[in-house]
């Protein structure tokens, strides 16, 4: 096997800095691409449960790559059929951009390829 | 990367290395069977016997090394992995690629029912296919073959021609349903019964019966067929079996875009396994447009390059009928316009159907002379005639020249191969202006032959009249359009001194042509004795490793032993290396000498450093030997001292290269014990120091007396003469010309004023450069201990070999 799956998943409680501005998903660890490997994503899903818009980012070494809006009580799904590896050792993370002061949850699953 | 080694995957690479692509592109190409690239749609032929499997072969497994292709035969592709962009094989191996084309075709269709797992239960869709159905047709007696579209008609018809009693069934109402109309399918069904076989349509098969092995087909009203063995004929589908394991998109077949690209980037397809627009294709018209769409993007020629999907018309000889289908078998709407003629008993059918003016289908069965014009105003929508009827019939309108010439360049002509009409006009004007000729350059015609007479008459129409029997025939080789005596002079005015360097300048184009390297090698190296740029694909194989290859790939060896004389040491020595290296056989060979065969060719540079002896040219288009009887020395008879001439003979001319083999013979008597009259050259003593000279013998698949070319008073005049004649054959005798045709060719008389009155003033010439030849002579054993390129001595297939992991 030389592509090895990973996942960034599970449900996680944020509060809104405004939608400009990321913050991290409170107990979600970013993704390390370890020595000797490159990542690609390959999709993303994300469930937003609160009553308002909110944007999940894809970031790359601090640096958002990709933005994902989910409406509000709505769902996304994101197939990145264009992708570029991801080279060792940086590191990806998602981040919610909410409004400010908005307290909930978002539901993430972001696919990864590891080869 | 290529998965599958069929006509749509080799169809693509041809189309890439047209365009250059070879140095774009590191080939690798995987496939299940363990052959080369064959032409699926000629299987039938080789079931009917009408064609051997070899005559099949689009691309033999040579063609493959000669492109640098890397051919994986018999390897299975498991599972692309398309993040890693490796892909896995059945054999464990992984393999890397950055541009991924599947052209997996696809799989024969099993109906529902019982017994499908019994023995004697075929398909029909492979070589190994064919063979096991040849097979089976040579014991057996009856056969059912279940399908009436194509390939059962092909298999139906294959096996009657074997003898058998085959029973064919249909559940449609009528024959071929997917191309015919109800009432041409009734008239095909009158032709192949009258071929004995017995036609069951509108009936569905409940189930196979037998134990073990089939015996019957049980039909829904009970009754049985017997048979001894079954052939499932029901259709194909895509195979997509590793796009889906792959995680490709796939709906009925491998979705793909315009431009031939999967789901995923950088994988691409083409071919039966493909759903294009919703739509997949079961011919092979549409795989000539995608392979040149896929090539032209991958490539960069056009990038813009699209595929839009193909109306596909189908012409072809279904069990030795005609057939010609496109569009509608017949009317839809009330107002579409419909011709049909039929006359049943001649097995002849044919319709039109006319919406709003333009041609949307069309039938022909039996009668197919107006296919060009129908298929062209089919795939271009052309206005058609007032008269409905001249689209059937020749009433009045133009003849066959005149719509040949209205037919446009892109309309194909062969389907099989993918020709159209502009390939033929510019196959004619770059030179072919015979009709094989034409077919050589562009296989047009060298598949299911439908389209014979179609080529015939455009290749006559565009030849304009000036149709020739086939004037390559007077060129010293194929691929440059030059009598000898005229290429001599260009290549010495120019100075060429390799191969390369000859089709560079002289080809039409420059195009080098693979069958004319080893003649054109041939003939420089005899112009320039002193040496020449070798190009080492320029040789025979035989030529590269000295030594001759033998039918099961292994090389025989034979040292080289001057008027058949050998010693107690050399024999030793022979017998020692044939034990050593476990040769299948040792023989003395017809030539007196000894032959050590069945020699692997990794081991031929050891088995020559073991031996220590010269070669003994028993493989090159060259001077081969020279047999003796023993002479004056032991034989009561001898006049003179044959043996000692045939050994100065060989030593002076051994090696020498000649358009065609050379053997010689020298007896001391005309009692002939060394066969002298029938060989190339012959050397007769007759006594007080004569020597008879003959030429133009031969005793192999020709028998011819050699004609005398001279009597003559010593043993150094035979070597004069016979130097002067191997001279004068090498500048004047054709490419892979036997003395035997050469000396009929110019006459003996002719021979004999130029060799031996010089009446030409050609004689000192020639002596010097055949001088010029024995001077330069160097024995190519030597290349044994220092191969010259990599590879000379490894064997070449890549059947047999370990796969390579990555």
């Amino acid at each position: 096997m030389s592509s090895t799956p990973r996942f960034l998943q599970g449900t996680y409680p944020f509060t809104g800095a405004g939608l400009e501005k990321g913050v991290p998903l409170e107990g979600l660890t970013g993704f390390r691409v370890p020595d000797g490997y490159r990542a690609q994503p390959v999709y993303f899903r994300g469930g937003n449960p609160t009553g308002e818009l909110v944007v999940v980012a894809l970031l790359r070494d601090g640096v958002a790559v990709r933005l994902f809006p989910i409406g509000a009580r709505d769902a996304v799904h994101v197939p990145l059929s264009i992708v570029e590896d991801v080279e060792a050792p940086s590191t990806l993370e998602l981040q919610v951009m909410a409004p400010e002061g908005l307290t909930g949850c978002v539901v993430v699953d972001l696919g990864l390829v590891e080869v | 990367m290529v998965v599958g080694n069929g006509m749509a995957g080799i169809r693509a690479v041809e189309e890439l290395l047209d365009r250059g692509g070879a140095e774009q592109f590191d080939i690798t190409v995987f496939g299940d069977e363990p052959y080369g690239n064959y032409n699926r749609i000629m299987l039938s032929h080789v079931l009917s016997g009408e064609e051997t499997e070899e005559a099949i072969f689009l691309n033999a497994l040579p063609w493959y090394a000669q492109n640098s292709i890397d051919l994986r035969a018999g390897v299975r592709v498991d599972r692309i992995d398309r993040f890693a962009k490796v892909v896995h094989d059945a054999d464990g191996g992984r393999t890397p690629y950055d541009t991924l084309l599947l052209a997996t075709g696809s799989t024969p269709f099993f109906p529902t029912m019982e017994g499908l797992d019994l023995d004697g239960v075929f398909t029909f869709r492979t070589l190994d296919d064919a063979r096991s159905l040849l097979t089976s047709a040579k014991t057996h007696r009856r056969a059912v073959v279940i399908g009436g579209g194509l390939l059962g008609l092909e298999a139906a018809h294959g096996l009657a021609t074997h003898g058998l009693q085959v029973d064919l069934v249909h559940s449609p109402a009528h024959l071929m349903n997917q191309q015919l109309g109800p009432e041409a399918g009734r008239v095909l069904r009158r032709k192949i019964e009258e071929l004995g076989i017995r036609v069951h349509t509108g009936v569905r098969t409940r189930g196979l019966r037998g134990t073990g092995r089939v015996e019957g087909v049980e039909l829904p009203d009970g009754t049985v067929l017997e048979a001894d063995f079954v052939v499932i004929a029901a259709g194909i589908r895509p195979n997509v079996d590793v796009a889906v394991r792959s995680g490709l998109e796939v709906e009925r077949g491998v979705v793909v875009d315009d431009r031939m690209r999967t789901s995923h980037p950088d994988v691409y397809a083409v071919g039966e396994c493909v759903q294009h627009r919703g739509q997949t294709y079961g011919l092979v018209a549409p795989l000539w447009d995608q392979a040149g769409v896929l090539a032209d993007h991958l490539t960069g020629a056009r990038p813009d390059a699209e595929y839009h999907g193909t109306r596909t018309s189908t012409k072809l000889k279904v069990a030795g009928v005609d057939v010609v289908a496109m569009g509608l078998p017949g009317p839809e709407r009330d107002d579409d316009e419909f011709v049909v003629f039929s006359e049943p008993h001649r097995g002849v059918y044919l319709n039109v159907v006319v919406r709003e003016g333009r041609l949307v289908g069309a039938t022909l069965l039996g009668d197919v002379r107006k296919t060009a014009f129908l298929t062209q105003a089919f795939d271009q929508g052309l206005p058609l005639p007032e008269e409905r009827t001249s689209l059937l019939f020749d009433l009045g309108s133009p003849d066959e020249a005149t719509s040949v010439a209205e037919l446009s360049d892109d309309v194909q002509v062969c389907n099989c191969n993918g020709v159209t009409k502009g390939r033929i006009v510019d196959a004619v004007a770059g030179g072919c202006t015979s009709i094989t000729a034409v077919m050589g350059k562009t296989k047009a015609g060298k598949g299911c032959g439908s389209c014979k007479p179609l080529v015939e008459q455009i290749t006559e129409w565009a030849a304009g009249g000036d149709l020739t029997v086939d004037e390559s025939v007077g060129w010293y080789v194929p691929g440059v359009p030059l009598a000898k005596p005229e290429l001599m002079a260009a290549i010495r005015e120019r100075g060429l001194k390799s191969v390369s360097a000859v089709f560079r300048e002289l080809a039409p184009g420059g195009v080098e042509d693979a069958k004319s390297k080893m003649g054109l090698t041939s003939l420089l190296r005899m112009m320039w004795p002193e040496g020449i740029e070798e190009e080492r694909d320029g040789r025979y194989i035989n030529d590269r490793v000295h030594a001759n290859i033998q039918r099961d790939g292994t090389f025989s060896v034979v040292p080289q032993m001057k008027g058949g004389v050998t010693t107690p040491e050399q024999l030793r020595k022979i017998a020692d290396v044939a034990d050593k290296y476990d040769v299948g056989m040792v023989k003395v060979t017809g030539g007196q000498r000894i032959d050590l065969l069945g020699v692997a060719k990794e081991d031929l540079p050891k088995v020559w450093a073991d031996l220590g002896m010269p070669s003994g040219y028993a493989y090159g288009k060259s001077f081969r030997t020279v047999k003796t009887c023993v002479g004056s020395e032991f034989c009561r008879f001898g006049l003179d001292d044959s043996t000692q001439l045939g050994i100065d003979l060989e030593t002076r001319y051994q090696g020498i290269e000649t358009p065609a083999k050379l053997k010689l013979g020298v007896v001391g008597c005309p009692r002939n014990c060394a066969e002298a009259y029938v060989k190339d050259i012959g050397v007769v003593a007759v006594g007080a120091g004569k020597w008879e000279v003959y030429v133009g013998g031969a005793a192999g698949a020709t028998v011819r007396k050699g004609d005398l070319l001279a009597t003559v008073g010593s043993a150094q005049e035979v070597l004069t003469l016979t130097g002067r004649f191997i001279q004068f054959y090498r500048e004047w005798g054709n490419w892979l010309e036997r003395t035997y045709e050469f000396v009929p060719r110019l006459g003996i008389e002719r021979v004999r004023k130029v060799l031996v009155d010089d009446s030409d003033g050609l004689a000192a010439g020639l002596d010097e450069r055949v001088q010029a030849a024995v001077d330069n002579y160097r024995d190519p054993w030597q290349e044994g201990t220092a191969p010259v390129t990599t590879g000379q001595f490894r064997p070449a297939l890549p059947l047999g070999m370990p796969a390579v992991r990555s």
